[in-house]
Order: structure tokens, then sequence, then C-alpha cells
């Protein structure tokens, strides 16, 4: 596996709101429903656990997100910035228990003179996107078998829900005997935790895809392969797309469960190293860096997604 | 982007019309469980020559899409066997084309694209595309070539569904029911546009409809299925020919009287003064 430094496009952590409006646009069954439950498994990134007032940016047709919107979303991180200044200015809590903005900056500017802000954030991406890659990827392959071959869909589903079922830590002490400490079980576990999002909207959205235009499909001469990539997998790429947010949302999870447990590097080895030596600003700026990590690139894949959309419509 | 002036090739290529052979065709469906299977339609008979427009006429649900539907290899009979030009129907045959009741339209390809849906596998990428120029002339949509589906009327998506049914030079022309979404005029209009198409490229055509009028307009004989009140599944019950060429007098004297055999026979009163 390459170990190149250099990361790709920002990845998005908690894109649920967009994932809760992507799935509402289509008639959720069961199956799909799950898939959006199941996250709130894994923690802070339940479908519920969002504000469904969101950006928009999933909304298909919603227009653009105006300069008045943005202002609007940034009102409560203002504010909450103000709190943060003042409450560590004015109150009696120690810093090593709340460090002031100015500290938190600091301690960053400190870790990238140190050559390891960079690599941290790049490592953390890297992994994310190898994971996020790898597991979308067989999420995709197994969502497309159970989805379109009704054997297929009795013989592997109620494994494949087992699977799933199983809590993300519960994978790495496995994953750590079996693969050693390095990349590899980091981004399996990460594959692990990417795959299943896309697995399940897959083989739903696949499932009801319109039997009429399938049967057109069929009446012209496609067969199984040709009807596949002509006629289903094009009408599930609205699905696609939403479950590839949720699997992004995902692998940001698991690579932090990882992280915190087993490395040397990155964002979650950042937390877990601040915490042994009290580096309270550090952790602040871990969390800081997920938060706006997560949030601008979610905005740049909503816009993809949109894009995408309009285009697919 | 030149060869979009050969419409000349299109009648050189063309697949010739086929005769199609129904020989004791009979459908029946599974019932519910514990409850007897349910024949829907029974021992039909019916030759149909190459180049000729067949309407199966009956009342609604009595079976007539199924009947097209083994024809065009959708579904296999239950009983019987089916033929175009002397070989049994296969699975999906290739050599029929099928317009359904909805226009069933990829919402995500452009109307140019999805009458490609419609050539044959393998066709060449240049010649294809003269193709489809030439089928958007022929139901007059060049101007509509690169909207999609959602941008376009009824009419104009069941006028790309019939295009993208010619696409493939049918031997045979299976249209379900293709105008019955349709309001009263742009019904009209498009079975003209039909009649033309026909004497454009003579396919041979089995039309379903349930309206008396449109049949006795396209076809050349009108084949009226129905059920006896003492046996289950619909079966052939009449065929009539229907005189005079396209296209034809709407208001001929003629057909008002077919109209109204037609319509006694469906049991509708006709109201028609002999």
């Amino acid at each position: 596996m390459s170990f190149d430094e250099r990361g790709g496009a920002p990845v998005s952590r908690p894109s649920t709101t967009e994932g809760r409006e992507a799935a509402s646009r289509e008639p959720a069954d069961g199956e799909r429903a799950n898939a959006g439950r199941r996250v709130t498994l894994f923690g802070w990134a339940g479908f519920e656990g969002f504000s469904a007032a969101g950006t928009g940016l999933g909304r298909g047709g919603a227009g653009r997100v105006s300069v008045g919107t943005v202002l609007l979303g940034l009102v409560v991180p203002g504010v909450l910035l103000l709190v943060w200044l003042l409450a560590s200015e004015l109150t009696p809590i120690p810093d090593y228990l709340l460090p002031s903005p100015a500290q938190v900056v600091g301690a960053g500017v400190e870790l990238a003179n140190q050559g390891l802000l960079g690599t941290y954030i790049l490592i953390s991406l890297q992994r994310v996107l190898l994971g996020f890659a790898i597991g979308a990827s067989i999420g995709l392959a197994l969502g497309a078998v159970v989805g379109l071959s009704g054997v297929a869909d009795r013989m592997l589903a109620p494994t494949l829900g087992a699977i799933r079922a199983v809590p993300s830590l519960a994978w790495l002490p496995l994953l750590t005997v079996f693969l050693g400490i390095f990349e590899t079980p980091k981004i399996t576990l990460i594959a692990i935790g990417a795959a299943f999002p896309v697995y399940t909207t897959v083989s739903a959205a696949l499932r009801h895809v319109d039997p009429h235009l399938v049967e057109a499909g069929r009446a012209f001469g496609l067969g199984r392969l040709a009807l596949l990539t002509t006629v289903q997998l094009p009408a599930v790429v609205p699905s696609v797309i939403s479950g590839l947010r949720l699997a992004l949302a995902q692998a940001w999870l698991f690579l932090v469960a990882a992280e915190l447990l087993a490395s040397s590097m990155g964002l979650g080895f950042l937390l877990t190293d601040s915490a042994n030596n009290g580096r309270t600003d550090r952790i602040f700026l871990a969390i800081l860096l997920l938060a706006i990590l997560g949030k601008t690139s979610d905005a740049l894949v909503g816009l993809g997604e949109r894009a995408l959309l309009k285009r697919w419509s | 982007m030149k060869r979009m002036t050969s419409t000349a090739i299109a009648p050189a290529q063309m697949t010739p019309a086929l005769p199609v052979s129904l020989n004791g065709v009979g459908r029946s469906f599974p019932g519910a469980p514990g409850e007897p299977e349910r024949l829907v339609l029974r021992d039909v008979e019916l030759k149909i020559a190459p180049g000729e427009i067949v309407a199966l006429l009956g009342p609604s649900g009595c079976g007539k899409s199924t009947l097209l539907r083994q024809i065009s290899g959708l579904d296999r009979p239950t009983s019987g066997t089916l033929t175009i030009d002397g070989t049994r129907i296969a699975a999906a045959d290739q050599r029929c084309a099928v317009a359904f009741q909805e226009p069933r339209l990829l919402p995500w390809r452009t109307v140019a694209r999805n009458i490609e849906l419609g050539l044959p596998r393998g066709t060449d990428r240049a010649v294809g595309r003269a193709r489809v120029a030439q089928l958007l002339e022929l139901v007059q949509l060049s101007h509509a070539a690169d909207l999609k589906p959602r941008q376009i009327s009824g009419g104009m998506a069941q006028r790309v569904s019939l295009a993208r049914a010619l696409a493939r030079n049918p031997g045979v022309l299976l249209l379900d029911e293709p105008f019955g979404a349709l309001d009263a005029l742009t019904r009209l209009t498009m079975q003209d546009l039909l009649v033309d198409i026909h004497r454009a490229e003579p396919t041979t055509i089995v039309l379903v409809t349930h309206d008396v009028d449109e049949a006795l307009t396209l076809a050349d004989r009108i084949v009226l299925l129905g059920t006896r009140f003492d046996r289950p599944g619909a079966t052939i019950s009449r065929i009539l020919e229907v005189p005079g060429t396209r296209p034809r007098d709407r208001a001929s004297t003629v057909l008002a009287r077919l109209r109204a055999q037609l319509l006694d026979a469906l049991g509708v009163p006709s109201h028609h003064d002999r």
C-alpha cells in the first residue's frame, strides 16, 4: 500500500443533515431508514443529532447558497467563539482546563512549526480517503449483487446485516492481531465502516428501480450487464451519492476510532497524545480541525452532489 | 454531421416487415395461495401478414396487453406457440420493438439519447446518429433533441417512445395503447403521424387499443378480444376487415356502420341510426 503523505480532496465528516435530505427525496423503506439509524450506533454522527435546518445543499434545485445563508450559518459559531473568549478571560477556570482561543491557535502554530500539524492532517486524510475508496467500492459491489439478485439477497443479506451490527471498536483488536499496527488495519477498519452505508443504500435503491424502465431496457435488447450500466445504475445515482456521503461520515468516525487506540500520527493520535500530556489546547485544536475539515469538505461534496443531480434528472 | 443528410440510406438498411403467427396461444397466471390459477387468454389463433396493421380491441382488462407481451417475447405463453417469420419468438425478441402505454423514457438521458437506446446493439456510432436525427425529424422533434424527458409534454414523450421503437427498423412494431394517456386532439394528431410513419417505413404493426375510432382509423384488421360468459379466459371473438386505404375519412359512413357493430360487440349502445 502506498504511503504518500500528500492527501487529496478534503473529506466530509458529519454529512448527516444532507444525508437525511437525500434520503427523504426517495421513498425510504425500512432498510434505507436503517442505513441512517445505523450511524447513530457509533455516536455523534447520528441522523437525528443534527439540525434539520442545515444548509439546503442536498436539496436538488433548492437554489444557490446565498451570502446571507452563509452569514446566517456563521452566527452561532461566532457567538460560541465570543462565549469561549469571555469564559477563558473572565472566569477563574484555569488554562489547563479551558485554554483561550489564542492559546489554541498558538498550539496550532507550534505544531505546524514542528512540521507535525500538516503531517497529522494529511495522514488522517490519506487514511480516510483510502479506506473510503476501498470500502465504498466493496459496498457498491455488494449492494449491486444483493440489490439485483433475489438469491444473493436471501443468501447474503442476513450475514451482512450481522457483520454490520458489530460495533466499530470491536474489530480493532482483531485487525491489530491479524494485520499489525501500521496502516493496513486502520484502513481496513475505515473500509469496513465506509462499506455498509453504501451497501445498504445501493441494494435498497436497486431493488426499487422502476420495473417499467427495466422492462423497457430488456425489450430493447439490453442484457444483464448492459441493463445494469444503462438503466439500473444511473437510476440509483442519487441514492449512491447519499450513500457515499454517509460512508464518508462513517470513514471519519472509524478513523478517529482507529487512531485513538493505535497510532503514532494523525488527528486521533493528537487527541490521545494530548490527553495523556494534559495539553487541553491541543485537544481543542484537534476537535476544531475535525469540525472545520468535516464541514468544509462536506460543503464541497454537497456542491458536487448538486451539480451531479442536476445533470442526472 | 455530414452523414445527417443521408436520409435516403434508411430504406436500404431497413428490415422487411415480418409476418406473425399465433397458434393456440393461452396464458394463465398463478393465483393467490390456495386459489386456482387465473386464465387470462386462451386459444388465440391469428395470422398477421407482413406490413399489416392489426388493432387488438377489447374492454379494459381483457388481456390485450398480455397478448401483446406474448408477441414481444417479454412474457411467455402457458400454451400454444408464437412465431415471427416462421421462427419461434425468443425472450425479448429483437425483431420486435415495443412502445409502451407509458413513454418509459430514461429521465437522465436527453430525447436523442433515449431514442438511441432503441438502436440495435452494436450499431455504428455515425450510422446511429444519422438514424436518430432522421427519426427526430419523422416524429417532428428535431428541436427537442437535447431536452430531458421532464422538459417535454406527454405527447412529445410518446413520440420519443415511438421513435425509440422505430430506431431498430423493427420487423414487427408493437404498440400498447400508445396514445391512451393523451388528450383527444393530441391523440388524433398522433394517429395521423403513425399513418405517415407506416407509409414511410411500412412495418408490421400490432396495436392494442380500447378506442374504437383509433382502431378504425389505423388498422387493416380489427381483432376483437372478449370473454364468453360461460368460460374464463379471453379469446378472439371477431375479426373485422376495415375497408379503404389510409388516411381514412374519420366521418365516413362505412366506418360509422363498422363503429356501430364494434360498439355493439363491446356491449356499448351505439345509438347509431341505421
